[in-house]
């Protein structure tokens, strides 16, 4: 038994050894992904200005896909803004079901926090909003379901951005 | 039987009246007769004749049988050492730990890179994103673009570039 504990011990003296969370340096596949985040925004916004959302859309699809070097909190910041900027285009077009699967997966895929995670949070709520007031007519039941949706992700929305806020002012001091 | 009482029982004793322990020492003392071969009183109550007998059924039992193989394991298990194959594993993994740890505490510090150099959440570049700007994400992609290009362009002009 005492074996164990001291192997225990061990194990714990080396885990704190090895705990160096070094961030990698930037690098160049980070900075090409990024490149191309921003040439896709672009895309979307000369595709808007011509009066052709559903390009805008592709184009912000084909951001989704961009290769972000693993790990890097780049690639996932910038993701989560692409989802928030799509699903509100979805929404815009009508397709408030692919706006929803769009945040969702996002939601769903990101564990960070992050002032762009309680972006999407934000724009989830809107979208549970706008299919309350498409229900208010027909279902007021499920209307009500979905406004309580909405003030959900709104909070949570809030209570992220106020951690987030939190721990970057401790970080200056 | 007649022996002296255990330290365990020291407390169900006091509970017990002091006719109740003559009775039990008077039982026995019967009972160490009987098994010392002394016939059994020709007259005594009931219950006290049903121990008696219980008693001297146990004793014709005899101790309970165990099978020789079942014997041997339960002295075997009882008596042998710790097995070599169950030190090793334990002896090997603390070798092996202690040597990493030394090799870690030995290994010399990397350098700190400075944070605008290095991939990181870009909440403080951003900053809170109001739910006016909740679609500008173009204008957040330039401003993470140029940012992080700027610290790139410091790595390979220190000729760190990988």
């Amino acid at each position: 038994m005492n074996r164990a504990r001291l192997a225990v011990v061990f194990l714990l003296m080396l885990a704190a050894c090895g705990d160096r969370t070094e961030r990698p340096p930037l690098s160049q596949p980070l900075l090409a992904a990024l490149a191309q985040a921003r040439s896709y925004h672009h895309l979307a916004d000369l595709h808007l200005a011509n009066g052709a959302p559903e390009r805008a859309v592709e184009a912000l699809e084909r951001l989704l896909a961009v290769p972000f070097p693993a790990g890097a909190p780049e690639g996932e910041d910038a993701l989560l803004d692409a989802r928030a900027r799509l699903a509100k285009l979805h929404l815009a077009q009508g397709r408030p079901d692919v706006a929803r699967r769009v945040v969702d997966e996002g939601l769903a895929g990101t564990p960070r926090e992050s002032f762009f995670l309680a972006n999407l949070y934000s724009v989830s709520g809107e979208l549970a909003e706008a299919r309350a007031h498409t229900l208010d007519a027909v279902d007021p039941d499920a209307a009500r379901a979905e406004r309580r949706a909405a003030i959900v992700a709104h909070e949570r929305s809030i209570q992220i951005n106020e951690r987030i806020q939190r721990r970057l002012t401790e970080e200056r001091q | 039987m007649s022996g002296p009482v255990d330290d365990d029982d020291d407390e169900l004793e006091a509970k017990v009246s002091p006719r109740e322990q003559a009775e039990a020492a008077r039982l026995a003392r019967l009972v160490d007769d009987l098994l010392d071969g002394a016939p059994a009183p020709a007259a005594m109550e009931s219950e006290t004749r049903l121990l008696l007998q219980a008693a001297q059924r146990i004793r014709d039992a005899g101790p309970p049988a165990m099978a020789p193989a079942r014997r041997e394991a339960v002295l075997d298990a009882a008596f042998a050492r710790w097995p070599r194959a169950r030190v090793w594993p334990w002896v090997a993994a603390t070798v092996l730990a202690a040597a990493a740890a030394f090799v870690l505490a030995l290994r010399p510090p990397s350098p700190r890179v400075a944070d605008e150099l290095v991939s990181r959440p870009a909440d403080r570049l951003v900053g809170r994103i109001a739910a006016a700007d909740s679609a500008a994400a173009r204008a957040r992609a330039d401003l993470l673009y140029a940012d992080r290009l700027a610290g790139y362009r410091r790595i390979v002009l220190r000729g760190g570039s990988r």
